[in-house]
């Protein structure tokens, strides 16, 4: 078992707890135990010391009475006389009461008030003599209880204060011996440790059992997760046997899964895409300069090739930009940086700007609008890419001549801008079909191919980028329209 | 005098190839779809086609299927900018495959074993 596996430490954690409530939990019994048992002793004992008091002061009074006491004197010599006699009371208590009175294991020790022992019962011997006198404290004042031990005995002691005939006072120490109370507390000491023992060694079994089969379901996920990598990533992980925390993470798994292939699949298409749509210009430079230079030529046919060599060089070159601007917009959108954008100065500039493409081929651009002063959030950069490339789209399909115009009106919080030419069209059923990668309408009249059919792709990444959408109407022979729809601020 | 087909949607491609094979004697016609390749195949004598296998709305090889069905006679060599083996996956038992990327030399050559060997299975056995 690893030190730092939850196993380990759930097991660790949980036996301490357990530890920890049933040591606390033996502490009280215990104690409560051991003050039960003294309740019962001190009671006892008190008892006991009141009883020796009640027979001292039943013989005083016979004495008393059978001696007619009067004086001082006379009272200071029968104390004396008492206390000397005493001693024998007390041995004779001891003896004929200790049965009625339970003495049989216990010592009396009568002090005086000055706390010398004036009478002892007669079971005390030299040792408990000096345990008593060292160990035990005495009060005029109080009555107290206290354990008094020494290497062979164990004690509890009541010292017991009493006066009789107002003025003398005494105090009577009763002490029983603790052996049978220690005895029961030892074993009820043992019991507990042993039983804590074998509680906690079942339990650690027990937890160490219940979080491996909680964890197995982890095991697994891990062992099916081991097996899923890049070459197969439709594999997922199977959600049935498990409870529902488990279930939970294999779901999110799944999920995580199913984003990673698609990414890379994405990326897998995009590399093909740069193979094969860069190999093509390759392809015709090669043969181009390979034919040229099988025979002599003249320099015409020499430029020639030259010329048509750098067009499809510059297509290379358009379709990587394109190609790498692509990869970027797929992958990471953080490249918008969006502002506050007014539209109606930005469309203008984007028009004055493209009035140099149409001149090549005589079309008019016109630009109208019915609001001024309206924004939205944008970056203005990739949206200028947006529009020119709508309006480079139209400039190519449209003829000699022809017509653009741009309208742009606001409705609600959007707003829409309309390119329309007056162009080639296109088919209803490549309307769906254009906005797709690397999608080129085969056409028969064009010159040379220039396009590299991201144009339309990108421009809709871009209106997507910002809430957006591009919308085509178009008609064979007669012309397009592609409508921006973009979201304003207030 | 030999005839080819040259059906490629690259309009420089087929400039190309048409100043190749017309230096090299051939008699060159040329098609940019599926469609206008039928149609040529369907009105003359055709001894090779060099087919691309990658055309926008219609590819090349439903443009070989139907060639091996109703045009048996004419040899076709499928030609791509992917490596042969994209090309054998998408093509099977074409005569020969041609990936553009190698040059023309290597074109020529192929164009003229498959010329040759035809001549020779052409030849009546002695």
């Amino acid at each position: 078992m690893k030190l730092n596996s939850i196993r380990f430490k759930t097991s660790v954690l949980y036996t301490s707890i357990l530890l920890i409530i049933m040591l606390v939990f033996s502490a009280i019994l215990f104690f409560e135990v051991r003050s039960l048992l003294y309740r019962d002793i001190d009671n006892d004992l008190k008892i006991k010391a009141q009883e020796i008091s009640v027979i001292l002061n039943a013989y005083e009074n016979i004495a008393v009475r059978t001696l007619n006491l009067s004086s001082p004197a006379v009272d200071y010599l029968f104390s004396e006389y008492f206390l000397h006699r005493a001693k024998a009371v007390i041995d004779e208590i001891w003896r004929s009461q200790s049965k009625a009175l339970n003495l049989v294991n216990d010592y009396i020790d009568v002090l005086n008030y000055q706390g010398n022992s004036i009478m002892l019962s007669g079971n005390i011997n030299e040792e408990l003599e000096s345990l008593f006198k060292g160990k035990m404290m005495f009060s005029l004042q109080n009555e107290y209880f206290k354990d008094i031990k020494d290497d062979k005995y164990c004690f509890r002691v009541i010292n017991h204060p009493f006066r009789y005939r107002n003025n003398v006072h005494l105090i009577i120490q009763v002490g029983t011996p603790l052996k049978n109370v220690n005895n029961v507390l030892l074993k009820t000491l043992l019991v507990i440790v042993i039983t804590i023992i074998i509680i906690l060694l079942l339990t650690s079994f027990m937890g160490n059992y219940l979080a491996r089969r909680v964890l197995e379901p982890v095991m697994i996920v891990s062992k099916q997760a081991d097996n899923i990598s890049h070459k197969d990533l439709s594999q997922r992980i199977s959600v049935l046997p498990a409870d529902a925390e488990i279930k939970q993470l294999i779901i999110s798994f799944n999920s995580m899964i199913g984003r990673l292939d698609n990414s890379f699949k994405l990326m897998s298409e995009f590399s093909s895409n740069v193979a094969h749509e860069i190999k093509t210009p390759l392809a015709i430079m090669k043969g181009e300069l390979e034919l040229a230079l099988s025979h002599d030529r003249n320099s015409k046919e020499y430029k020639r090739v030259m010329v048509s060599i750098l067009e499809e060089a510059d297509r290379m070159k358009r379709i990587i930009n394109d190609l790498l601007l692509l990869s970027k917009y797929e992958y990471d959108y953080s490249i918008y940086k969006y502002e506050r954008m007014e539209i109606c100065g930005f469309m203008n500039e984007i028009i004055e700007e493209s009035r140099v493409l149409v001149i090549p081929k005589k079309i008019s651009l016109a630009f109208d609008y019915n609001k001024e002063n309206i924004f939205m959030n944008g970056d203005p950069m990739h949206l200028r890419r947006l529009f020119f490339n709508l309006i480079s789209n139209a400039i190519k399909y449209t003829a000699s001549e022809g017509r653009i115009n741009i309208a742009m009106k606001t409705e609600g919080l959007k707003v829409y801008v309309a390119i329309t030419d007056n162009g080639e069209g296109i088919t209803e059923e490549n309307q769906t079909k254009i906005f797709t990668k690397f999608f080129r309408v085969r056409r028969e009249s064009q010159s040379f191919e220039t396009g590299t059919g991201l144009g339309l792709y990108i421009a809709m990444t871009i209106a997507k980028a910002h809430q957006g959408n591009i919308e085509v109407k178009s008609e064979l022979s007669k012309g397009s329209t592609f409508t921006v729809v973009l979201p304003l601020i207030s | 005098m030999k005839t080819i087909l040259v059906v490629d949607d690259e309009e420089k491609v087929r400039k190309l190839y048409n100043d190749l094979f017309t230096e090299e004697g051939f008699h060159v016609k040329l098609a940019s779809n599926v469609l206008a390749a039928l149609k040529i195949i369907g009105r003359k004598k055709i001894d090779v086609m060099l087919l691309d296998i990658n055309m926008p709305e219609i590819e090349g090889t439903v443009l070989y299927q139907i060639s091996k069905l109703f045009h048996k006679e004419v040899k076709i060599i499928v030609s791509s900018v992917y490596p042969i083996a994209f090309q054998l996956e998408k093509i099977q038992g074409a005569v020969d495959y041609y990936d553009k990327s190698n040059g023309i030399d290597e074109l020529l050559k192929k164009v003229n074993k498959v010329l040759e060997n035809d001549d020779n299975t052409k030849k009546p056995a002695k």
